[in-house]
């Protein structure tokens, strides 16, 4: 009977894995369907790329009116769908969007997974500092020059950011990526002094900067270097969007628009001369390294290593704390029970995402100055320190009274008979879910990676988003580190069950 | 030594102990019995301060504890508990020791020893009660009895004046019972001054020189063992004793 009904759950659940396959997948990949041209963008980037104006309106920004144009010349009409910057390239794969245009710039990667236009702008890297900054040019960046390691913001996975890694050790430099917070928040940043530095396109620094809008204050030094082209990317099987593209942005470059348009924002340079040249045979055949496996494998186990030395740090403070929370809670007065009945709640009842950022951002607003990895790892120790402190709060409770009457019939003080007689049973009692909670900390480390701790999930997803043709593979080896940190874990897990239950 | 006068516990809406009053001299060795209810453990966790009182006084040599909320300051509670000890009907060793750091817990961690001195102390008793072989043993490993004497031993690391026994075999089956109570008996014959609650009958009238008949939290008769088991005076003895006869 047991046997019969297995069969059944297992049955339906594979009938509704594929009915939901089938009805959400089409069964030819997407293509442009010759009435809106669907471009993808991140409007949270901000200017000068893409300015949103409300929601009825198409969005301004250099990208904003070349996309208008180009559907203009296609004779489409524009729709502007806003997305994840990151998740552009799948996004376009999955048919939501049919053209990524939001500063991509070139890459034979993303050559191999997408087809890209010819190219609309050519952008370089620049320094951007507060004023009376030391740093005068990219050497500068470099801790020997100046005595102390700098930190330099980038945007995460930007081209800066990648160059950043290549150029320069991480001695030599700390790199801080950041997302959410765009370019403009990195400017803040090291207009109030929180970065050293920030490394970007220079469209963002020529608007914001030359043009002084808003960071008119900040300085650019030191020359513009590695060139690179901005594209536009379609699903490979777009051919014919692809060409009316290509023979619009001609139309761009040679009617003046495009030069209008960049004018608009102050982008032009004579970078942009190159432009027409560019178009002639496109897409380069530059013979770069695809990376190897090896490559990965190593980038992704050191990165690895962050996440274990996050996770061993924190659970044994997350124990300590909520063993004295616990002991607070029970043995305390009042008062103290109340307060920190609050504190458990409070942490067990947000986000701890949200919590993370409150100590990246708060704390050196209070003067702290405090590291990302230690933010990371200050954070998730308090956050797991509550459910830690219910798990001894249940150990305690659950020793028998009587181990405490013995104890205190013996002449022992409260206080002794808890250190010596309650607290050691409650500890070996409550090692199955406090071990759990571990493994499972190990997974939580990747909530790290939006305050710029470049753990396992962060590097996984920097890989991704570079070599998109590698997500297969990029996903089993990451797979694998995980379960190669959790599985061990597990294991003694168990041990520690028998033993415990066996003992006690 | 060890004075109770006209101790009140209520629990909730019930009388538990309805104004009791007993004194046990040194040297002596007493044993309460009567029908389940009838108080005789919560008078004997009264007088080391494990449960509080509404009205009355408990007395220890110079000791005294009164009805106060936390009955007694922590300091004059844990002298108390220093000069008497007590051994409970689940022995509640320490699971996480092993025999012998069970037996040394006390003088230890309550009366800060040397280490060295404690171990002496507590293989000395060990053996004495018969568990030399059983030093390194966890409690978890031994018998019922075995835990019991264990127990004992460790009530004696401190060296009390005086002893409680709450019901010490009423959890053993005879065999066991009877070691424990051989070893008990052995400590009477020494000298050592108890208060032992308990239904083992016969021993009571054995090795007692007073027993005790508590009943609704009174005491409703005392007197030497032969009066009591012979002669008893009361309607509630009598019935007890019969009842007590009959199983």
């Amino acid at each position: 009977m047991r046997w019969r009904f297995a069969f059944l759950c297992f049955g339906a659940i594979v009938a509704a894995g594929l009915l939901s396959v089938l009805l959400g997948r089409r069964l030819a990949p997407p293509s442009f369907d010759g009435q809106v041209l669907r471009w993808g963008g991140d409007a949270s980037g901000g200017a000068p790329y893409i300015i949103e104006r409300g929601p009825d309106w198409p969005p301004r920004g250099f990208e904003g009116e070349l996309a208008e144009y180009l559907a203009g010349q296609l004779g489409v009409a524009a729709r502007f769908v806003q997305k994840d910057w990151d998740m552009l390239p799948s996004d376009l794969g999955r048919g939501d969007i049919d053209v990524v245009l939001n500063g991509y710039e070139w890459s034979p990667d993303r050559e191999r997974k997408m087809a890209s236009t010819i190219p609309y702008y050519v952008y370089r890297l620049q320094i951007i500092v507060a004023p009376g900054s030391p740093i005068h040019d990219w050497d500068d960046l470099r801790r020997g020059r100046s005595g102390r390691q700098l930190k330099v913001g980038v945007l995460s996975d930007s081209a800066a950011h990648r160059y950043l890694e290549k150029a320069f050790t991480s001695r030599d430099v700390q790199i801080v990526a950041l997302s959410v917070e765009g370019s403009t928040g990195l400017m803040n940043m090291v207009r109030n002094g929180k970065l050293d530095a920030t490394v970007q396109d220079n469209l963002a620094a020529l608007y914001y900067v030359k043009q002084k809008h808003e960071f008119g204050d900040l300085c650019l030094v030191g020359p513009a270097i590695e060139p690179g082209h901005f594209v536009l990317y379609v699903r490979p099987n777009d051919v014919e969007l692809r060409q009316r593209l290509n023979k619009a942005i001609r139309t761009a470059l040679s009617d003046g628009t495009l030069r209008r348009i960049c004018d608009k924002y102050g982008l032009w340079n004579e970078d942009q001369q190159e432009l027409e040249q560019a178009a002639e045979s496109w897409p380069p055949t530059r013979a770069e390294p695809e990376p190897t496996f090896g490559d990965y494998v190593w980038l992704l186990a050191k990165a690895a290593y962050v996440t274990v030395l996050l996770s061993c740090l924190a659970m044994p403070l997350a124990m300590l704390i909520g063993l004295l929370v616990a002991l607070g809670r029970l043995y305390g007065p009042r008062w103290l029970d109340a307060l920190l009945t609050v504190y458990v709640e409070l942490l067990r009842g947000t986000p701890v995402l949200m919590q993370l950022f409150v100590i990246y951002y708060l704390l050196p607003e209070i003067g702290v100055k405090i590291d990302a990895f230690w933010a990371g790892m200050l954070g998730l120790a308090i956050n797991y320190s509550a459910y830690e402190s219910e798990n001894y709060r249940a150990g305690l409770l659950a020793i028998p009274r009587g181990q405490m009457e013995a104890a205190l019939s013996l002449g022992m003080t409260r206080a002794t008979a808890l250190r010596r007689i309650i607290v050691p049973q409650a500890v070996r009692l409550v090692i199955p879910p406090v071990t759990n909670d571990f493994i499972s900390l190990f997974k939580d480390t990747s909530v790290c990676s939006v305050i710029a701790v470049v753990e396992l999930t962060s590097r996984f997803r920097s890989l991704m988003v570079n070599h998109p043709q590698h997500v297969v593979q990029l996903g089993l080896v990451t797979a694998v580190l995980y379960l190669l940190m959790s599985y061990p874990l597990s294991l003694v897990a168990r041990r520690l069950e028998t033993r415990s239950t066996r003992v006690i | 030594m060890i004075e109770v006068r006209d101790l009140v516990k209520n629990h909730g809406s019930l009388r538990v102990l309805d104004g009791i009053s007993l004194a046990v001299q040194p040297g002596e060795v007493a044993a309460i019995i009567g029908p389940s209810g009838g108080g005789k453990s919560t008078l004997l966790r009264c007088i080391n301060g494990l449960e509080t009182f509404q009205h009355g006084e408990v007395r220890v040599d110079d000791i005294v504890l009164n009805p106060s909320p936390a009955n007694g300051s922590d300091d004059s509670l844990r002298q108390l508990r220093r000069r008497v000890g007590m051994v409970f009907q689940q022995f509640h060793l320490f699971p996480h020791l092993r025999v012998l750091a069970n037996v040394m817990s006390g003088p230890l961690w309550a009366l800060h020893q040397p280490r060295d001195e404690a171990e002496a102390t507590a293989r000395h008793l060990l053996k004495r009660v018969g568990l030399a072989d059983k030093l390194d043993a966890w409690p978890e490993q031994l018998s019922g009895g075995q835990q019991q004497r264990v127990a004992i031993a460790r009530a004696l690391a401190m060296k009390p004046e005086a002893i409680l026994f709450d019901e010490p075999t009423s959890s053993l089956d005879p065999r066991m019972a009877g070691e424990v109570l051989n070893v008990i008996g052995d400590l009477a014959g020494e000298g050592q001054t108890m208060i032992v609650v308990t239904h083992a009958m016969s021993f009571a009238r054995r090795v007692a020189q007073t027993v005790h008949v508590m009943h609704e939290g009174r005491v409703a008769e005392s007197g030497p063992p032969q009066q009591i088991f012979e002669q008893p005076r009361q309607e509630v003895t009598r019935s007890f004793l019969a009842q007590a006869a009959a199983d």
